[in-house]
């Protein structure tokens, strides 16, 4: 671009002039409220006028207005609009204003129709010019992306006159690129909607749609300021304020006049005329191709893809909803594969998505919403966008870009979010103001009249509001970072565990604690607990209780995992140490000199930077977030508990239904949990546990077991296990506690836990029981991990864990419990007297009492622990294994408590007893009924019978039958079928001359038995029997074969 | 050798109720064997209902002692629990404070509890509840009175007094002759 830089100094002078003139145009601009920018707010009004003014003052910071009058009335209007949305634009992105904002959109949308007959002609007829500005940009030496646009522009229009030969062809209706370019611009934003991020020649109405970005009701203001543009466009065409070129392509000033103009009349006098014709030839080829490209752009941004209402209107004629939703869908499909494939450039179209989004049938509103959502998944960037108030003109090309792209994004997804929102209120009003119908008037549903609800209606509501609740709560899973994270939580928190619809509050659940998952920092865990918080707070009270998910979902906070007790003292020392470790940093202070501290500063300066381009999460940074978030996690538990305290921690009470959640919390939380709040929360703690315990459980046998109970020895247990790992976490600074009472509350509970094992709940609840589980760990924590225990409190605890692990109704747990016991007594040897017969005896004051609520009067060595002679007969192999191990000091079982309760599990964790059904009608049975006492012989279908088979079949083919099997039965069964067929067999050997039919008999029928049994016994925990069937199984045809011949 | 008197047991209960508190029905209604509480010459005997019978058989005058001597009526009415009575109020007593093997001997010689000296202790002590003190092997010394709460225990300094010295094993040997 060599003419440019020939910048005729004539030109410098111009820009002046029109600020003159422009002086008393000021306060106009100036009574606009000063909110959003100025100049943006003068825009919409300048641009009509003449384009080039408003740029060239724009960048040279000189009004250059011109000099006809504005019709009073369009600006008067123009100025309502304007202050109306720059008021509103300081809130734009603080409040989620919905209603308005959604009927603002409806409003609008049948003006912007208008407009769209009205724009092309205006198009058509511009011939206003737009040199004044792109001469100025010359001189004002812009930066050079936009340097490099104008000028082409420019170019063109250099060419043009150029060949017209006249320096000032103010006259010659051009249409210029720019004038052009914004002409489908203004089609393509009446048409389409709010803001279209132009293409890259079209400056100017990239210009306008920055102001308009900044600013929040541009529906608005484009409505009223279009028809001003279009009429006065004219007036600045018969003023001849068109723009002059130079030959070279430089370009002129124009003046308000055309007598001011005349200094630009020398400018030819500064041109060097000596341009060659390729270029010129280049340039015309590149103004065209440009032109092509603007125009293609321009349509496509034209182009509506939004039925029109009477469109809308025939498709519901004709083919009813089904059509529309289709036609809609159509529609939907193309204008998000539109913005999909260029974002940056059609990101305005998602203004069309949002209008198929309003409409009147509720099942098109769910598609649109849909796909927003989707939209919003694959365009939303990978940051928070934060909206400066940077005037977008001191902004480069690209960045300015950037940033309207931001804000379409950002404001659109606001909408978008209101509208999720105000759907879901809507269906949950529809659907009360249905319920109250239908109630009201039972028979007369006919006579409604009014407004005729159907429950269609309400339905579609229904999966409206669910959908849109679905696409919040999938923005927020697959978003967290954007904007509007907040109010996004609150509002999918405050839906947690709603019944209205029970989907919703599943999603929200679901929603949150995936998101809570993925959450590194921990800054939405902070916002979300915050909005637990003020749940908890408002609900407490509340007919409904606090919903048990939002409490539950505490306990997935990574910071539960993530954050360690040595965090915390890490994150208050800066804290302590800033009070009076300041005063003496000061006084060593004087050390460091001026230079050093300089230094210093320079350093941090350069650590920060370094940190912030790492773009990792920093440690303090997420322990200082983690840490807040614990304490109001704190705060929750604790307002609960101490309401439980208080109120007697019934169920009923107003925390019943999330106590159980709160203590586990808890206990979940001990290690994280303040000494200062230690002995209150003991307290609170001590009278919950105690309150949970049975009323009366003075003996053993009575503690009554009633199924309408409504006490849960879980909860007891949570408060026990809750108190011992704050105890053990802290230590209570050198005072060593002796819990006694959570002693004995466990010590109450253990006898309770046959009845709470297994489906058959304590409380009557069908849920999987944990109890053993959690008496497990509490004695763990209490008896195993402590270091000063009495011994006779923890030999009463193993003599109390036998009795019970003989009540056991699964040997699993049993199981447990003997290998909870035997834990105690390795670690504690003195327990061990209770082994010793003699010495036990001799050192124990008093009798053994069972039936104690307190372990230290119990008195347990003064007996021995004849429980374990018994579990030594023990029906299981492994209990019975332990206990003589047990019995014999040796080491036991490993694992964890968990697992050794899943390895053992017979039952699947479904009920108490195994979960099988005797066969109803067995094939065995069948079989043997069948053989009518005969010895039975179970035959393999695979493969020829064996010689032995073939011996037995011709000797003794009266006395035996024969049972087919490969398929029908299980391999363990015919094992266990030979093994008594042998027998029989061996007796038939063997005592041939004293064999009778009626022994036969008796054989027949105590095998068939026995089978049955053996059958019944194949569950998951007896492998043992498994393996063995098996193995003797194989030799039901070879080695019993042997067995024969050996007998013989 | 008599019953208490209503008014004698009530005192007396009173004052075993702070170290055992409920669990003095574990001492009057005993699976084992019934036992009672009689008065000989002003002290309170613990014994079984047969030795009890028994000891009927003996003259007044002759009778020294029987059972286990739990303390003694003041001449202004009151109880004094002596050191006899420790096997019993260990067994079933309701506040508890361990100490330190350090602080071992300076409260056998009849000094009060130092908290620097207390190893560990039941929690939720009121204040002047009757407290069993143990050594840390669990070997009962004697017993005392809380100085403090067990929670306001903890801020305490460490030569603050935790409870009052009343009654240690260590009077065997000091008050030899006292005690019956």
């Amino acid at each position: 671009m060599p003419p440019r830089k020939v910048a005729p100094p004539a030109k410098r002078s111009a820009p002046g002039k029109p600020q003159a003139k422009q002086q008393p145009k000021k306060p106009a601009g100036a009574k606009r409220p000063a909110g959003g920018d100025a100049s943006a707010s003068d825009a919409p009004a300048k641009r009509p006028k003449h384009a080039g003014v408003k740029r060239s003052e724009r960048y040279s910071k000189t009004p250059a207005v011109p000099e006809q009058e504005l019709d009073p009335e369009v600006l008067a209007e123009g100025i309502a609009a304007l202050d109306e949305y720059a008021g509103s634009s300081l809130s734009f992105l603080e409040n989620l204003d919905f209603d308005k904002k959604v009927e603002q959109g409806k409003m609008i949308r049948p003006e912007r129709r208008k407009m769209d007959n009205v724009v092309p002609d205006d198009a058509a007829v511009f011939s206003d010019l737009t040199m004044s500005e792109l001469s100025d940009f010359d001189l004002d030496a812009m930066p050079s992306d936009d340097d490099i646009d104008l000028s082409d522009v420019g170019d063109g229009h250099d060419d043009d006159d150029g060949e017209a030969g006249a320096s000032a062809s103010v006259e010659a209706p051009v249409i210029s690129d720019a004038t052009l370019i914004s002409g489908f611009g203004d089609l393509a934003e009446g048409s389409g909607g709010d803001d279209d991020d132009d293409d890259a020649g079209s400056d100017d109405d990239m210009d306008d749609d920055m102001d308009d970005d900044t600013d929040d009701d541009d529906d608005d203001s484009r409505a009223v300021h279009r028809p001003r543009s279009w009429e006065s466009r004219p007036q600045a065409a018969q003023a001849g304020r068109l723009p002059v070129k130079a030959a070279d392509g430089s370009i002129m000033v124009p003046t308000e006049k055309l007598e001011v103009v005349a200094p630009s009349a020398d400018e030819p006098r500064h041109i060097s005329k000596r341009l060659e014709k390729r270029q010129l030839k280049e340039r015309e080829k590149e103004r065209i191709a440009q032109e092509k490209l603007a125009k293609r752009q321009a349509e496509a941004q034209a182009k509506t893809f939004v039925l029109t209402t009477e469109e809308r209107s025939k498709i519901l004629d004709a083919g009813g909803v089904n059509r529309l939703v289709v036609a809609q869908r159509e529609c939907l499909a193309t204008l998000a594969m539109r913005i999909t494939e260029l974002p940056e450039e059609h990101i305005g179209l998602l203004a069309q998505v949002k209008q198929i989004c309003t409409d009147a049938e509720p099942r098109v509103r769910m598609l649109g919403l849909a796909t927003m959502a989707a939209l919003f998944r694959d365009l939303i960037p990978g940051y928070r966008v934060l909206l400066q108030d940077i005037d977008p003109k001191e902004l480069s090309k690209d960045v300015r870009k950037l940033h309207m792209y931001e804000s379409t994004l950002l404001k659109h997804y606001q909408q978008f979010l209101a509208q999720c929102e105000a759907e879901i209120s809507a269906a949950r009003r529809l659907q009360r103001r249905f319920a109250r119908r239908a109630g009201n008037e039972p028979e007369g549903d006919a006579s409604a009249g009014g407004a005729p609800l159907t429950a269609r209606d309400v339905e579609d509501m229904k999966q409206l509001s669910i959908v849109a609740f679905r696409c919040m709560a999938e923005l927020l899973v697959a978003k967290p970072h954007f904007n509007f994270r907040n109010n996004l939580v609150i509002a999918i928190v405050n839906r947690l565990g709603t019944a209205h619809p029970p989907e919703i509050g599943i999603e929200a659940e679901r929603s949150l604690l995936e998101v809570l998952k993925t959450d590194e920092l921990g800054d939405v865990a902070l916002d979300v607990t915050r909005a637990v918080t003020k749940l908890v707070r408002a609900r407490t009270g509340a007919a409904g209780g606090v919903p048990v998910p939002a409490v539950r979902l505490l306990m997935s906070l990574r910071l539960l995992k993530e954050l360690k007790p040595e965090d915390l003292v890490e994150a208050a020392k800066p804290k302590t140490q800033s009070g009076p470790g300041g005063k003496k940093g000061k006084k060593a202070a004087p050390h460091v000199s001026r230079q050093q501290r300089k230094l210093k500063k320079l350093e941090k300066e350069i650590d920060r930077d370094l940190r912030e381009s790492e773009a990792t999460y920093r440690r303090e940074e997420r322990i200082r977030l983690q840490t807040d978030t614990l304490s109001m996690v704190i705060q929750i538990y604790f307002r609960l508990i101490k309401q439980a305290a208080a109120s007697g921690s019934s169920v009923a009470g107003p925390v019943g239904r999330v106590l159980p959640t709160v203590l586990e919390g808890l206990s979940a939380y001990a290690h994280l949990i303040n000494i200062d709040f230690f002995q209150d929360l003991l307290v609170a703690l001590r009278s919950v546990a105690l309150a949970s315990l049975p009323a009366a459980t003075s003996t053993v046998a009575g503690t009554g077991v009633s199924a309408n109970s409504t006490i849960s020895p879980r909860n007891a247990l949570h408060c026990v296990l809750a108190a011992f790992r704050l105890v053990s976490n802290h230590g209570l600074e050198a005072l060593n506690l002796d819990l006694k009472d959570f002693y004995s509350v466990l010590f109450r509970l253990l006898p309770l836990l046959p009845f709470t094992a297994g489906g058959l709940s304590y409380t009557g609840e069908s849920t999987q029981d944990d109890s053993v589980l959690l008496a497990v760990e509490a004695i763990d924590a209490m008896l195993h991990k402590a270091k000063n225990v009495s011994q006779e409190r923890i030999a009463a605890f193993i003599k109390r864990l036998f009795h019970v692990a003989s009540q056991m109704p699964s040997s699993n747990k049993s199981l447990l419990l003997v290998a909870s016991a035997h834990s105690l007594l390795r670690r504690w040897p003195r327990t061990r007297a209770l082994l010793d017969t003699e010495q036990s005896n001799a050192a124990s004051a008093g009798v053994y009492r069972a039936d104690a609520d307190d372990p230290d009067l119990s008195a347990p060595f003064s007996s021995p622990l004849w429980d374990l002679a018994i579990m030594q007969q023990n029906f299981h192999p492994t209990v019975a294994t332990l206990a003589s191990r047990i019995a014999g000091d040796l080491p036991g079982l490993s694992g964890s408590p968990a697992e050794l309760l899943a390895k053992y599990d017979a039952t699947g964790g479904r009920t108490v007893f195994p979960a099988w059904t005797p066969p109803a009608n067995h094939p065995l049975a069948r079989a043997q009924e069948k053989s009518a006492g005969k010895a039975l012989f179970v035959r393999s279908a695979a493969g020829p019978p064996s010689t032995f088979l073939r011996g037995i079949q011709s000797s003794h083919a009266d006395r035996l039958d024969f049972f087919d099997t490969a398929e029908a039965l299980p391999k363990s069964v015919t094992g266990a079928m030979s093994r008594h067929f042998i027998a029989t067999i061996s007796q038939l050997m063997g005592g041939e001359e004293d064999d009778d039919d009626d022994d036969d008999e008796e054989e027949g029928s105590s095998s068939g038995e026995e089978e049955e049994e053996q059958d019944s016994d194949v569950g998951p925990d007896s492998e043992d029997d498994d393996a063995s069937a098996g193995e003797e199984s194989e030799y039901s045809d070879s080695d019993s074969e042997e067995h024969f011949r050996a007998e013989c | 050798m008599r019953p208490l008197t209503d008014e004698e047991t009530r005192v007396f209960f009173e004052k075993l109720m702070n170290y055992i508190g409920d669990n003095i029905s574990f001492l009057v209604e005993r699976p084992d064997e019934p036992h009672c509480f009689r008065l000989v010459k002003d002290r309170v005997y613990y014994m079984s209902e047969k030795v009890m019978l028994w000891s009927t058989n003996m003259a007044r005058d002759n009778l020294l002692a029987l059972g286990t001597c739990f303390g003694k009526f003041t001449k202004t009415g009151k109880f004094r629990l002596h050191v006899t009575a420790l096997d019993y109020l260990a067994q079933y007593a309701k506040f508890k404070v361990w100490i330190k093997p350090n602080g071992e001997m300076s409260f056998l010689y009849g000094n009060h509890i130092a908290k620097a000296h207390v190893g560990r202790l039941t929690d939720d002590i009121p204040m002047y509840a009757g407290v069993v003190v143990f050594n840390m092997a669990d070997v009962p010394l004697g017993f005392g009175v809380a100085a403090q709460t067990t929670e306001a225990a903890r801020k305490l300094d460490p030569t603050a007094i935790m409870a009052f010295h009343q009654a240690d094993v260590g009077e065997y040997l000091r008050s030899e002759d006292t005690l019956a």
